[in-house]
């Protein structure tokens, strides 16, 4: 009787082993797809942000293409390091890998 | 051939004006209602009978308890448990909606922009104010990058704003711009079947393979928009 206990946790551990494995690696590819759909729109949404307060500030200092010049600019930019983020799966912080960084 | 932008127009079914504002019951209203109601409907009658042994209503119940749960712990830790009904709610509410649009003769309340950006408005906003709230004047630092030269200040203090700015319009076009984008490609690929006659096999195959495409999509893109809440809070909450 003892052995056959022994058996079937044994036998109860591996299976539980198996099924995390498998788990992690089903999750970890799901979240991969989710980073990769949404890179496309973080180009475009810093765009349209920074196109909006180009016009506004031009329109509160009558200052027509001044702001919008230069904040297009910028929101070209964030776009693009937004993407560089996703990307790299370095969430919301700066894009710039630290010394030790494992990601790259 | 059917207009494929006719499934998303609004429909009043109950006028109604208040102080010259248009507030009718609309079918994108419907189908927010039905949303709901069901997701209550589910939860509330699959734990009715509560067994050790899970019948299936009450496994899927769990399911969704135990998936939400794990997001929450995973993204924005111990402190993160008082908004567990909050992000149960958008989750459930957003997947029901999106998967509710995928049933023939239904409305998909997501693909508009407005209702989405809402949302996606309350988040931001619900963010930035627990972020104040907590940290107070620290949580501006957040736009103050770690690990960049003070040379660089002056141009990524900017960037880092209109990164922040552009997070309820991210959030917000990426859940409609999928919905709409793939409800109108389903109802275009339809309108081919019947013209086509015997050849409209072709488009019938590519529907079949669209529909479960969408399917897939509309989880998806429930998932996305909630473990970004979950992102969004755990850096207002826990600031790195």
């Amino acid at each position: 009787m003892k052995k056959k206990l022994k058996d079937f946790s044994k036998r109860l551990e591996n299976l539980k082993n198996l099924n995390s494995k498998s788990k992690n690696k089903k999750n970890k590819d799901f979240k991969d797809f989710g980073v990769y759909l949404k890179s496309g729109v973080e180009l475009i949404s810093a765009i349209i942000v920074s196109l909006v307060i180009g016009i506004f500030l031009d329109n509160y200092f009558q200052s027509k293409p001044v702001f919008l010049i230069i904040f297009l600019v910028l929101g070209f930019a964030t776009g693009i390091i937004n993407v560089y983020r996703s990307v790299k799966k370095l969430g919301f912080e700066v894009g710039f890998k630290k010394k030790n960084d494992k990601l790259h | 051939m059917a207009d494929p932008i006719y499934q998303f127009k609004i429909k009043e079914l109950i006028p109604l004006e208040i102080f010259e504002t248009n507030i009718s019951y609309t079918n994108s209203s419907l189908f927010m209602s039905l949303s709901i109601i069901l997701v209550s409907l589910l939860l509330l009658v699959s734990i009715k009978k509560k067994s050790l042994v899970p019948s299936r209503l009450q496994s899927v119940s769990e399911i969704f308890y135990e998936f939400i749960a794990n997001m929450v712990s995973d993204n924005i830790g111990d402190k993160g448990h008082k908004f567990f009904p909050l992000i149960f709610t958008l989750f459930t509410f957003l997947l029901f909606g999106n998967m509710l649009g995928m049933l023939p003769y239904s409305f998909t309340f997501t693909s508009h922009i407005i209702v989405t950006f809402v949302l996606a408005m309350f988040v931001f906003l619900l963010v930035t104010l627990l972020g104040i709230f907590i940290h107070g004047f620290k949580f501006f630092g957040l736009f103050v990058p770690k690990g960049v030269p003070m040379v660089m200040l002056p141009l990524m203090i900017p960037i880092e704003i209109i990164s922040y700015l552009s997070r309820p319009i991210s959030l917000s076009v990426r859940l409609f711009a999928n919905m709409m984008a793939g409800h109108t490609m389903l109802k275009i690929f339809a309108g081919f079947i019947v013209p086509l006659g015997i050849f409209g096999i072709a488009p019938l195959m590519v529907d079949v393979a669209l529909t479960a495409l969408e399917v897939l999509i509309a989880f998806l893109q429930a998932y996305v928009f909630t473990i970004l809440t979950c992102l969004y809070l755990n850096e207002a909450i826990n600031l790195h």
